[in-house]
């Protein structure tokens, strides 16, 4: 037994040092990769310089509003309450599940024809407005590809809020 | 006996060195990309784009609304759609032979693919194009038309087309469509 204590010894500890030395890079890079805080459909969350509620996700099939077959448009409508008098500067994604791995999709840039968003709703998620305002924007994805879709809300880069 | 084994496994330490040494992938090596081959007609997924090369032509002059552009050598034109997989990205093209690597024009603007972004599943058709010595045809070398979402990239996947340039005749002129969102490509349900 205390020959081959030794090689036992190492047979155990190597394998050991190896997954530690893969655990410690594992984190670093689960921290890049942590979950951003997410709200529900309906409830407000925390974006940082104010917050944010997904009022509705609205997924229109492309053909009824002029984008092309093949595809569906998905008109998202959100409040944003600033945080302070200074207005807010934001932005807002989709993300949706694929087979391959989370999607993500910006604002069209330029909608459908038949698509407008009202008088009444900004266009943008930044805005100088002090007070709460509502938005509305469109995503043009693949047919289907917006199923269990979320929209991601980042304030200039830094904080992040999934609302699904 | 012991040392006999003593001497044996020295023997085979050393000859294992040797090896291993012999065959370390130089810098280049460790940070190359991986290739995903592609072929006309058919959709090559990668990790960042997935890629279908519809034709490639070769030509005096591009022709580009009312403007013909001239080149000292010819144009080789590469028609293509492709979409991202999961992040909206550009499309880097690049032309490879003997070691050497051409850029893909920037003079036609906004007119080829690789000048813009492609999303996730919306497949974008158009072309990219590249200025390179008339020799290449005149010799009939086979080039690589190498598409990637990064201009560098290292440790990641491309998608590489071969072109016997030998094969295409020099045409007096293409004419350069532009690129917009393949109607056809997502009615079969790209990729």
């Amino acid at each position: 037994m205390r020959r081959w204590g030794p090689w036992i010894a190492l047979a155990l500890l190597a394998p050991v040092a190896v997954l530690l030395s893969l655990t410690v890079r594992w984190f670093d890079y689960a921290d890049l990769r942590s979950a951003p805080p997410t709200a529900a459909r309906g409830e407000a969350g925390d974006f940082g310089i104010g917050t944010a509620r997904l009022d509705e996700l609205e997924v229109i099939e492309g053909d009824r509003i002029g984008a092309p077959e093949g595809t569906d448009l998905v008109v998202a409508t959100l409040t944003i309450d600033p945080a302070t008098a200074e207005g807010v500067y934001c932005s807002v994604v989709l993300v949706a599940p694929s087979p391959r791995g989370e999607r993500r999709w910006d604002a069209d840039p330029y909608p459908p024809a038949d698509f407008r968003v009202p008088d009444d709703l900004e266009s943008s998620c930044s805005s100088d407005a002090d007070a709460e305002f509502r938005m509305q924007t469109a995503f043009l994805v693949p047919r289907g590809g917006a199923a269990d879709a979320a929209i991601e809300i980042t304030s200039v880069g830094r904080s992040l809020l999934r609302l699904e | 006996m012991r040392r006999a084994t003593v001497v044996l496994l020295s023997v085979a330490l050393v000859a294992a060195a040797v090896l291993v040494r012999a065959t370390t992938p130089d810098a280049g090596l460790r940070e190359a990309p991986f290739v995903e081959r592609a072929s006309l007609g058919v959709t090559a997924p990668s990790r960042e784009l997935d890629v279908r090369m519809l034709t490639v032509g070769v030509a005096e002059t591009l022709g580009s609304g009312d403007e013909e552009l001239t080149t000292s050598g010819v144009w080789v034109v590469a028609a293509l759609t492709a979409a991202a997989v999961n992040d909206p990205t550009g499309v880097q093209a690049t032309l490879l032979v003997d070691g050497r690597s051409y850029a893909a024009t920037g003079r036609l603007g906004g007119a080829t693919l690789d000048s813009g972004y492609v999303d996730p599943g919306l497949p974008q058709s158009g072309v990219v194009a590249f200025e390179v010595p008339r020799e290449l045809v005149d010799a009939g070398r086979t080039v690589v038309i190498r598409i990637s979402a990064s201009s560098a990239p290292r440790l990641d996947a491309v998608v590489d087309l071969a072109v016997d340039l030998g094969e295409l005749g020099v045409q007096r002129s293409i004419a350069v469509p532009g690129t917009g969102l393949d109607e056809d490509a997502l009615a079969e349900g790209w990729p």
